[in-house]
């Protein structure tokens, strides 16, 4: 489940375990808030997140966009090897702060 | 090994997909990385065959064969849908910045990448979508 946390004036959005295809519409729903709302700064922490689905990368993408009109920063952090390689692959660690699990 | 799994034309099957694709990597002892990727690829082409080869609504079948020697595994998707070949769908370029491409166009991009060769031949009526990875230590 999806998780909107406010630490200052920063945004972090906490994932579940999957963004698949059966679930990416609830998360685009899940995160709105977060890009209304002071969304300038966002953080996904993807500490949970074990499997991710081209459904998924169209939401990072979207996201990127809207916070990109906003000029504002967005990052994801704590990132498994394995979902960072396909975020490699498809050039979004080219264009936005990608930070990998540590340990 | 050779598996064989039939789905409906619904997106609430995936989870049946995932479940399959799962066996057959425990069963194979490959990674937790190979057995995402494979689950990841199984999504993108069985999600493409459900969007684009039949009408909505309408009640279909999906079969997925599964075989393997020491080497390669091998991963066949067939529906008797209207012609289509996912291998041509156009991908984005991967050196632009996602927030300035096109939304999308990234699930056969991925498939390519992920496996060692993927072919499609239409035969019979059939859509056949051939996917192979070299499983070998």
């Amino acid at each position: 489940m999806t998780q909107i946390l406010k630490e200052g004036g920063k945004t972090i959005i906490k994932t579940g375990s999957r963004i698949d295809t059966m679930n990416a519409t609830q998360f685009e729903q899940d995160i709105q808030p977060a890009l209304k709302d002071g969304g300038v700064d966002l953080e996904m922490d993807c500490t949970d997140l074990t499997y991710m689905a081209s459904s998924g990368l169209r939401i990072i993408q979207k996201t990127m966009r809207t916070v990109m009109q906003l000029r504002g920063q967005f990052k994801m952090t704590n990132v498994s090897p394995e979902i960072y390689k396909v975020l490699a692959m498809t050039g979004f660690t080219q264009f936005m702060k990608v930070e990998q699990k540590k340990g | 090994m050779r598996k064989e799994l039939c789905i409906k034309n619904q997106m609430t099957e995936l989870e049946k997909v995932n479940q399959f694709i799962d066996e057959i990597c425990e069963e194979l002892g490959l990674s937790m990385e190979l057995t995402m990727n494979l689950n990841l690829v199984m999504e993108e082409m069985v999600v493409n065959v459900i969007s684009y080869a039949y009408p909505e609504g309408s009640d279909a079948e999906i079969e997925l064969l599964a075989k393997s020697d020491d080497k390669e595994l091998t991963l066949v998707l067939s529906d008797q849908g209207r012609e289509f070949d996912p291998t041509m769908k156009e991908a984005s370029d991967m050196s632009v910045n996602p927030a300035l491409r096109e939304v999308g166009g990234m699930g056969i991009f991925i498939v390519k990448n992920l496996m060692n060769k993927v072919t499609y031949q239409r035969l019979q009526g059939r859509n056949l979508l051939t996917m192979t990875k070299n499983i070998e230590n």
